[in-house]
C-alpha cells in the first residue's frame, strides 16, 4: 500500500531526487478514471481524452498562478543586447542581473521603447517589396538577432543608464526623454538596468549598460512542454481533480446546475488551499521577518 | 463452470416425454441448443445496462450487476494479442464485443535466430540484456498472435542471446516473436477508440494529438484498426467478449439408439455460467414446442419461466 516503490539505497544511488513531492498527470488521469467515473457516480461514462484535456488545462491554469515557478535561464548579455525567449516561455516572473557576489538585482521593464518592424523605403518613401513581401530595412535578421529598427538602434546606443544623474542636471541627456523632470520617478529610480520584450520576434532587449553582464530570466511555462514536466506538487493534487471534475460536469448536458455549482465552489476552494500551501509560509521564517517591524529606521 | 450439454439434453428429453410431447432428436437438440445459448448470452448486455440504472446493493451474491457481470466474465478474454504492422494498422482477433485496447511502448518485435523445435529456448541476434528483456515478459508469435509463454530465464555467458519460456514451442528460423512486458507492468496505456469523423480534430489538436502515451485508434473494418500515432507498430493488446462456441451433443448409434459420446473430439458443452442450466432447459423446450408443433409444450414452459422470473423479482 505504501507509495514508495524503490528502496532507500536505490534512491540514494539514483539521480531521481526529490520527486516524491510530485504526482504525474498520468497518475492523476488513471486515478480519476477509476475513482470518479463509473456506475452510481456523478459521471457514469467519460472519455479518457476528455479527462486528459481538462487535466492539461488544469495544469496550465495552476502553472500560471498557483504552482511554484522554478524555471530560469542564465546568460551573458551579448553585444546585440538581446536574449531569445525560452522554447516553453509563457511569461516572465523576474529578470535579474547577477553581480560579482552572486546577488541578484532585479531589472525593470521599460515601456517607453520597442522594436517595431522597420520598413525599407526608397527616397520617395515608397515601400520596397520582394516577392510580394515588404522588405526590412537595415541589417539582415539572424536566428540570434532580430531586425533592427531605428528605435532599437537608438535605445541600444544610449551610453549608460541614469545612475549618475542628479536631480538638478539640465543636460538634455539627463532630462527625462519624455518631458521635463520635476523629481525622482520611482519606476526609474534604480540602476540595475532595463529591458523590454518584443513578443512578436521572441526576443528580450536589454539596455546598453547590461552588455557583458550575467542576466537570469526567471519565467513560467504552462507545465505541458514535455511529458516529464506534466507533474504537479502533491499540495495541488486535489485541486487538479476538482478542476477536471468541474470541467467535465460543466460541459455536459443533463447535469443539474447545483452539481455544477458545487464543483465550481470546490474547485475554487481547493485552488485557494493549494496556493496557500505552496506559498510556503513557515512560522519561524515569518516570525523572523516580522521582527523587523519594530525597527524605527529602515 | 460450463453447463454439461448431456445434463441439459437429458432434462429436455425427460420433461418433453413427461408432457407426452414427443422426442427431440440430437440434431434438433443441437440446433435448438445453439439458438438458446445465443439468446441467453445476448440478454446479458441489455440486462447489465438496465441493472445499472437501478440502485444496487453491496452484497456481492445478490447484487444484480455483480451477478450479471459474473456471467459475462465467463466470456471475457484479457490481454489478447493484436497483430500489428507498420504504419499503425492492426488486425483484431475474432470477437463478439470489443473492450479496451492497451499499448506498451517497450514491447518489441524480435527476429528469432535459429529454428526452435519443440524447445523452450529461443535465441535472438542480440543479447537479452541489450534487448532489455525481463523475466515474466510474455512471448507471442507475431504472425499468428499465439501466446508461446512467459520468459522464465534469461541466459548468460555464451548463451546471453537466449531466453527460456514457460512452454515448449516450435518457431521457424528468422520468424518474428513479439515480447510484451509483463501484464502487471505499469507502462500499459489505453488506446482509445475514436470516431473516424472526429479523427482530424484529434490529430490537429495540440493537446489531444495522439502520442505513444495517449494513443487512439479508429476501426477501418470489422476487425481492422488504424492506431495513431502511426509509429506504433507493435505492442497492442485487447480485451473482448468472445462469442460462446456452438454446443454439440455428440453421440454414437447403438441398437438404433443415440448414446452420448463424451469422448468425441467435437463435443461441446454450453459455454455459459453454471447458473444458466435451468434457463437453457426452458429455452430449448420452448423452442422444441414450436418444432414438434406442440404449442402446449411452449405454453407450459413459458408459464414456468414467468413464475421463475416473478419469484426472482418479488
Amino acid at each position: 500500500m505504501g507509495l514508495l516503490d524503490i528502496t532507500q539505497k536505490a534512491y540514494h544511488d539514483g539521480t531521481d531526487k526529490g520527486n516524491y513531492q510530485f504526482v504525474s498527470l498520468d497518475d492523476i488521469i488513471s486515478s480519476f478514471m477509476v475513482v470518479y467515473v463509473g456506475e452510481n457516480k456523478i459521471l457514469s461514462k467519460v472519455s479518457r481524452t476528455d479527462v486528459q484535456f481538462h487535466g492539461m488545462r488544469a495544469i496550465q491554469e495552476l502553472s500560471y498562478d498557483v504552482l511554484r515557478s522554478h524555471k530560469a535561464y542564465e546568460i551573458e548579455v551579448p553585444s546585440t543586447l538581446v536574449m531569445y525567449l525560452p522554447q516553453d516561455y509563457v511569461n516572465y516572473t523576474k529578470i535579474v542581473r547577477v553581480d560579482s557576489n552572486g546577488i541578484e538585482k532585479p531589472l525593470y521593464p521599460t515601456g517607453k521603447t520597442s522594436n517595431p518592424f522597420p520598413i525599407k523605403q526608397d527616397a520617395d518613401g515608397v515601400y520596397q517589396f520582394t516577392d510580394n513581401n515588404i522588405d526590412v530595412q537595415g541589417d539582415v535578421e539572424s536566428k540570434l538577432n532580430p531586425h533592427t529598427s531605428d528605435t532599437r538602434d537608438s535605445f541600444k546606443n544610449i551610453p549608460t543608464s541614469n545612475r549618475n544623474i542628479d536631480s538638478d542636471d539640465t543636460d538634455y541627456l539627463r532630462l527625462d526623454n519624455r518631458g521635463r523632470r520635476y523629481g525622482l520617478d520611482p519606476q526609474h529610480a534604480q540602476d540595475n538596468g532595463t529591458f523590454y520584450i518584443d513578443n512578436s520576434t521572441g526576443f528580450i532587449h536589454f539596455g546598453s549598460d547590461l552588455a557583458g553582464e550575467t542576466v537570469t530570466l526567471k519565467y513560467i511555462s504552462d507545465g505541458l512542454g514535455t511529458d516529464a514536466e506534466m507533474v504537479v506538487h502533491k499540495f495541488c493534487e486535489e485541486a487538479i481533480y476538482k478542476h477536471i471534475m468541474y470541467g467535465l460536469v460543466s460541459g455536459r448536458s443533463n447535469i443539474p446546475e447545483y452539481v455544477v455549482q458545487r464543483f465550481k465552489k470546490e474547485k475554487f476552494a481547493e485552488t485557494r488551499k493549494a496556493k496557500i500551501r505552496l506559498s510556503n509560509i513557515k512560522m519561524e521564517e515569518f516570525t523572523q521577518v516580522l521582527r523587523g517591524i519594530s525597527k524605527p529606521i529602515k | 463452470m460450463a453447463v454439461s450439454i448431456d445434463n441439459v439434453y437429458q432434462q429436455v428429453l425427460a420433461i418433453a416425454n413427461k408432457e407426452q410431447r414427443g422426442y427431440i432428436t440430437p440434431q434438433e437438440f443441437n440446433l435448438l441448443a445453439r439458438k438458446a445459448q445465443l439468446d441467453v448470452f445476448e440478454t446479458y448486455f441489455h440486462e447489465l445496462d438496465s441493472f445499472r440504472k437501478k440502485p444496487g446493493n453491496d452484497t456481492v451474491y445478490a447484487d444484480e450487476i455483480d451477478s450479471i457481470q459474473e456471467k459475462i466474465n465467463v466470456h471475457e478474454k484479457f490481454f489478447q494479442f493484436v497483430t500489428m504492422s507498420t504504419g499503425g494498422s492492426g488486425t483484431l482477433p475474432t470477437y463478439h464485443k470489443m473492450g479496451k485496447l492497451s499499448h506498451h511502448n517497450s514491447a518489441q518485435e524480435i527476429q528469432v535466430n535459429g529454428a526452435v523445435s519443440s524447445s523452450a529456448d529461443i535465441a535472438f541476434d542480440s543479447t537479452v540484456a541489450a534487448l532489455g528483456l525481463a523475466i515474466g515478459d510474455e512471448v507471442y508469435l507475431t504472425a499468428s498472435g499465439a501466446l508461446l509463454g512467459s520468459i522464465t530465464a534469461l541466459e548468460t555467458g555464451s548463451n546471453a542471446n537466449t531466453i527460456t519460456i514457460s512452454a515448449s514451442t516450435s518457431i521457424t528460423n528468422d520468424h518474428y516473436v513479439t515480447v510484451m512486458p509483463n501484464r502487471n507492468n505499469s507502462g500499459y496505456k489505453e488506446v482509445q477508440l475514436v470516431s473516424q469523423n472526429k479523427l482530424n480534430h484529434y490529430t490537429n489538436s495540440s493537446k489531444l494529438s495522439p502520442t505513444t502515451k495517449y494513443p487512439v485508434y479508429v476501426k477501418t473494418s470489422d476487425t481492422a484498426i488504424q492506431v495513431y500515432p502511426t509509429s506504433i507498430s507493435t505492442g497492442v493488446v485487447c480485451n473482448y467478449v468472445a462469442k460462446p462456441a456452438d454446443p454439440k451433443w455428440t453421440y454414437v448409434v447403438i441398437n438404433d439408439k443415440a448414446l452420448y459420446n463424451s469422448a468425441a473430439s467435437d463435443k461441446q458443452d454450453f459455454e455459459l455460467h453454471a447458473s444458466e442450466e435451468s434457463t437453457l432447459v426452458n429455452k430449448i423446450l420452448e423452442l422444441a414446442g414450436i418444432i414438434v408443433n406442440k404449442p402446449g409444450l411452449s405454453e407450459v414452459i413459458l408459464r414456468n419461466e414467468a413464475m421463475k422470473e416473478a419469484i426472482e423479482n418479488k
